[in-house]
């Protein structure tokens, strides 16, 4: 349309105004109590997908939305290729709504959620740096507790990031059960530090049977979400008692 | 009573043409008046024999060229000042939007400020205290200064911005003080943010907002931080108060620069900025100062996003080269939890020498800051040296140095944005986190006061 206007192009021949323009669709999401004596209160959401050529967003209608909006979920074409759905980049997404909303979660929740979510995006920060060592020079070069660490994360992309949208049960997760989902993934991680400050050996630690019943633990029904996971918390307790004592060969 | 024309040619984006005008001057405001009795405001761009460009505030939307009339009214865009405006919300065109009354003068302003006579200009060198480490302690802020925060698109530039605004204070003084707000272009959320934290903490009654939102006319943007400077000098240098600038986000601004520049069909510049942006932007910079003889100063934080997080995009260019130095934050730091996620080694306060030592903050305050942006510049190496061969392969001095950069950023930087920090306890946690290094590493400070706070 601008260039039929014959207008002067900005940026890469969209419109001077694009800015201003995405701004002022943008802003028509909101909250509001409707003037009038009956206090209709409603609330717009928008939800807009942005597609640049090449996956990248450093064109200008990207970079204008980003200036406007809020939360932002990068979708991410290498997590695609891997089969890692939904392909949320877990990095470069973000949301500025977290302050705000940290009340709500610890209420409604549970009193740790952000900090559990604190938890575990320190790690996966951890493992983007730990990744540039093992490409380099390979596993082996790691510290035990390093690869533990790298081992939490993993359990966290797989284990909780990680949602079959086809799976009957995996298709909607609860927030409670998010939260137990994560705190299995950081409890492992956990007390296996302390496991393997105590002695423990690495190698023994990772092959505990309990993963993989933390890893099941998302095919669980709403009902049985509370008891399944004291029981796998139980087995997780009891396999670390269990390595002790046992070596790596 | 002013002539009215009918003579309105054409109606492009938000510029229209007049036909036919007399004695109509440049940059002088206009009326028009539509068919439904409604008014809008208008400016003159361009003066061509007897047509008229003008510039619309508002949308073009209902303009019938032939029933609306144009009315000029013989002056350039002026605001009314008063010391009343304090505790006010107004919209970016000066016009109260708080439900409360209308301001009675004292005096009107034209929005494009008189150039301080650069004879007349006094030296920045008094120290702001901020309560924020990071700024405080290595990138001080000093009156008259213009500082800006290199921020980027997600990162909480507003929560520093506000924790700057409650917080900031002259020592030793009890010099009025005043905080002068401009929005430009950004959500009702952002604004909301302000306006709410500043009421929260009480600085909301010495506080004076110009709110353009993102929704609002572009072209309104390009005059609301020009009203804020207005009214930030009647205040600083009528009134004598120390004024705080804050402008968020310059960014929008360059780019209603660019929309109204390529409405009127002007060569783009660079990215499709038009020429005269450096010029442009210097004219709102160059406002913030001290003048010689009166007690009051204009101090600026301009707030600025960069584009795809590029320091060399030309708006972020541009204010580097006029502004004293700039705040920069960053994504990593941000993901890794700091608060304020300021990156202290690129971040650079130009007139911090000025603002500290004895008798304005502490005699070793200037020795601490080299040796801790050293030690942190070396740790921070270390800490990639770490990352490429693994742990091993550093030196103990080394891991130590690696250990001291990790302790700064969270100790140093990271202070959450309630926390309000006195100079003497940045300067401590300074002394605690050297104290992680051996003293012989520490070659920047006088042994003088190395016996007196090394280690303790």
């Amino acid at each position: 349309m601008s260039g039929r206007l014959e207008e002067m192009p900005g940026e890469e021949g969209y419109p001077a105004y694009l800015g201003s323009r995405l701004a002022q669709f943008y802003e028509r999401a909101g909250h509001v109590i409707s003037l009038g004596s009956d206090k209709r209160e409603g609330a717009l959401s928008v939800i807009g997908a942005v597609s640049p050529p090449g996956g990248d967003i450093s064109e200008p209608v990207s970079q204008a939305t980003l200036r406007i909006v809020k939360v932002f979920w990068g979708l991410d074409a290498s997590l695609a290729a891997k089969r890692h759905f939904p392909a949320i980049n877990w990095l470069n997404s973000y949301s500025l709504y977290l302050d705000n909303m940290e009340g709500w979660f610890n209420k409604e929740v549970n009193e740790h959620w952000m900090e559990m979510r604190q938890n575990l995006m320190s790690l996966l920060q951890d493992e983007a740096e730990l990744e540039e060592i093992v490409k380099m020079v390979g596993m082996d070069a790691l510290s035990a507790p390093d690869r533990l660490k790298m081992e939490a994360a993993r359990s966290i992309r797989e284990d909780f990031l990680h949602q079959n949208s086809f799976h009957e049960i995996d298709t909607y997760t609860s927030l409670e059960k998010q939260y137990l989902m994560m705190s299995l993934v950081y409890e492992f991680y956990a007390e296996s530090l302390e496991a393997l400050n105590k002695g423990a050996a690495i190698g023994q630690l990772l092959k505990m049977a309990v993963r993989e019943r933390i890893g099941r633990y998302k095919y669980t029904l709403e009902a049985d979400i509370e008891p399944e996971y004291h029981k796998v918390r139980e087995e997780l307790g009891a396999e670390i008692a269990n390595v002790f004592g046992k070596e790596d060969f | 009573m002013p002539k009215e024309y009918r003579t309105i040619q054409e109606v492009a984006g938000p510029l229209m043409l007049v036909k036919g005008v007399e004695n109509v001057t440049y940059d002088e405001l206009g009326e028009i008046e539509l068919v439904s009795g409604e008014t809008r405001r208008c400016k003159v761009l361009e003066i061509d024999g007897s047509n008229a460009l003008v510039q619309l505030f508002e949308s073009s939307t209902g303009i019938n060229l032939s029933n609306s009339k144009v009315r000029f009214l013989g002056r350039s865009m002026e605001l009314g000042v008063s010391e009343d405006m304090l505790g006010r919300v107004f919209d970016g065109l000066g016009r109260p939007i708080d439900d409360g009354p209308e301001i009675l003068p004292e005096a009107r302003m034209d929005i494009n400020g008189l150039p301080m006579n650069p004879a007349a200009r006094s030296y920045p060198d008094e120290f702001i205290q901020t309560g924020v480490s990071a700024i405080d302690g290595l990138n001080t802020l000093v009156r008259g200064q213009k500082l800006p925060i290199f921020s980027a698109s997600g990162l909480p530039h507003a929560n520093l911005a506000a924790q700057i605004a409650r917080q900031a204070k002259v020592r030793g003084t009890d010099e009025p003080f005043a905080v002068v707000f401009a929005a430009m272009g950004i959500t009702f959320e952002e604004s909301n943010f302000f306006i709410e934290s500043f009421k929260e903490t009480g600085a909301i009654d010495r506080t004076v907002l110009f709110i353009n939102l993102a929704n609002d006319p572009a072209v309104e943007r390009i005059s609301t931080p020009r009203m804020a400077l207005t009214a930030a000098e009647y205040l600083a240098f009528e009134k004598n108060m120390h004024v705080l600038v804050i402008l968020t986000d310059i960014t929008n601004y360059a780019d209603a620069l660019r929309e109204v520049s390529a409405a009127r069909k002007e060569v783009p510049g660079r990215r499709g900025y038009p020429g005269y942006m450096y010029t442009d932007l210097a004219s709102l910079y160059e406002r913030a100062g001290r003048q010689k003889g009166k007690s009051g100063s204009v101090t600026m934080i301009p707030i600025l996003t960069m584009p795809e997080d590029d320091k060399t995009h030309p708006i972020p260019d541009l204010t580097g080269y006029i502004t004293e130095g700039q705040i920069i934050l960053s994504r990593e730091l941000y993901r890794k939890g700091v608060t304020p996620p300021i990156d202290v080694l690129p971040s650079l306060s130009r007139l911090k020498d000025k603002g500290i030592g004895e008798g304005k903050t502490r005699a070793d305050h200037a020795s601490t800051m080299n040796q801790l942006f050293a030690a942190y510049a070396r740790g921070k190496e270390a800490k990639e040296l770490m990352v490429i061969l693994g742990e091993a392969a550093l030196s103990d001095i080394d891991l130590i140095y690696a250990k001291f950069a990790d302790a700064f950023e969270a100790e140093y930087v990271s202070q959450g944005y309630m926390t309000n920090r006195d100079i003497e306890e940045t300067l401590k946690i300074g002394w605690k986190l050297l104290s992680i290094l051996p003293r012989g590493e520490l070659k920047r400070i006088d042994d003088k006061f190395l016996d007196e706070y090394y280690g303790k």
